[in-house]
């Protein structure tokens, strides 16, 4: 090999290692990048959960409310009824694991149970109700996980 | 033995016990419930034939772990000089799987100060067994040589850690027990679980000496250590949220529910995130 294919050769085996030692430093500073992201991302959570912590507690006690009634298309087995959605709340910092519902559909009483209600977290369910009443809901009772 | 060492070696335990068998035991609501339900007669026969278990897979490490020295095998310094002996390591078992069996349960609010003694005192043996099969396998699957594996460098780790998360926190994510946990702890203990599995897994990587630690520490300070935890975290982090979407049914949960079961299913996902740094490189 003439000394000038070497020099190419030196040459070009130079641009190779700078181009590894650039791809190097470039996942280097996406690494620190992803590092510094996660320990923000990290800090900012903790930095919600002792905010949820912090503020104060209520009693507050589960609530029913009715989102919901619509009538039932005429084609379902049921047509002579109504749809409630029903909506429980819990507002307190306890979570519950169970909570009883009684929706009160004139003379008809029906009965929804919900489970593992998380403090400050809410839970839908639905009922067939007669058409023609007015739906009411209200907690009949429940159990702190 | 020197107190750090002492400590990376229960350490080691606890972490083992808690990757093997002790996180799918813990997440397990049945298993909370046979505390109660379960005779008394059932649970000693339990408890006699697992710790049975326990002590033929001690003494089958153990032997092994000799042969290796006194061939001169490779002496990874990862147990006591000449070995203990079978009635002590049996001992320090037991003694890690309790320890880190009620330290996990408090943590998920399963078992506290109001809990009735009995009802504690079961749940620690139920819990005893599994755990002390992980303990005395842990240091088998775990330790080895410090340069045996060859590490996965970025970004290929965030593959291997996303991996390890999904294997441990997949079976677990659409069951009851994630939502049930989260309704019954405080916040808090919310913020306590996200620590300590931050803590966990920094011990898991860096201070306890698992399989491969020398080629995790090499060329890497402290912070750098920190910030490999903290991408281990929010790996885990991800898994579970994602899991969460996906099987859990949280969409149409407000945000407050998001936080807390995905910090609940992220404590398994960074651990078997950090297991899998462990295992496979």
């Amino acid at each position: 090999m003439t000394p000038d294919e070497l020099s190419e050769t030196d040459v070009s085996g130079t641009d190779d290692d700078t181009a590894t030692e650039e791809r190097i430093a470039g996942g280097d500073l996406l690494e620190a990048s992803i590092m510094i992201v996660s320990a923000l991302l990290l800090v900012g959570l903790l930095g919600y959960i002792a905010s949820q912590a912090i503020v104060a507690p209520t009693d507050a006690e589960p609530t029913a409310t009715i989102d919901s009634v619509e009538r039932l298309p005429s084609e379902s087995p049921q047509a002579e009824s109504i749809r409630v959605t029903v909506s429980l709340k819990n507002e307190g910092e306890t979570g519950l694991s169970s909570v009883e519902v009684v929706v009160r559909c004139g003379s008809v009483e029906r009965s929804l149970l919900f489970t593992h209600v998380p403090a400050r977290g809410h839970q839908t369910g639905t009922v067939i109700c007669p058409q023609g009443t007015t739906p009411d809901a209200s907690v009949a009772t429940w159990i702190e996980a | 033995m020197e107190l750090g060492a002492e400590l990376r070696e229960q350490g080691r335990g606890m972490a083992g016990a808690l990757l093997v068998l002790g996180i799918s035991f813990a997440y397990t609501v049945e298993t909370w419930r046979l505390a109660v339900d379960i005779s008394a007669f059932h649970l000693l026969g339990f408890v006699v034939a697992g710790l049975a278990l326990v002590v033929l897979i001690t003494r089958s490490v153990g032997f092994r772990s000799e042969e290796d020295t006194g061939a001169g095998g490779t002496d990874t310094g990862l147990r006591r000089n000449g070995g203990s002996p079978l009635w002590v390591e049996f001992t320090e078992i037991v003694f890690q799987s309790l320890f880190i069996g009620y330290a996990t349960l408090a943590l998920l609010g399963v078992i506290d100060l109001r809990t009735p003694l009995p009802v504690v005192v079961r749940t620690g043996l139920i819990q005893v067994v599994p755990l002390a099969v992980g303990a005395a396998l842990a240091n088998e699957l775990l330790s080895g040589d410090q340069e045996e594996l060859s590490e996965a460098g970025f970004p290929h780790n965030l593959g291997v850690f996303a991996l390890g998360a999904i294997f441990f926190s997949a079976p677990i994510s659409p069951t009851g027990e994630i939502g049930l946990i989260a309704a019954q702890i405080d916040w808090t203990r919310i913020g306590v679980l996200l620590v300590v599995t931050f803590s966990v897994a920094y011990l898991m990587l860096y201070e306890l000496e698992f399989r491969g630690q020398s080629r995790r520490l090499q060329g890497r300070s402290r912070w750098q250590q920190v910030g490999q935890t903290c991408i281990v975290t929010v790996v885990g982090l991800v898994v579970a949220f994602g899991l969460l979407v996906a099987l859990g049914g949280i969409d149409s949960e407000p945000v407050a529910t998001w936080v807390r079961r995905t910090v609940v299913l992220a404590f398994p996902a960074a651990v078997g995130a950090s297991g899998a740094r462990v295992i496979i490189g």
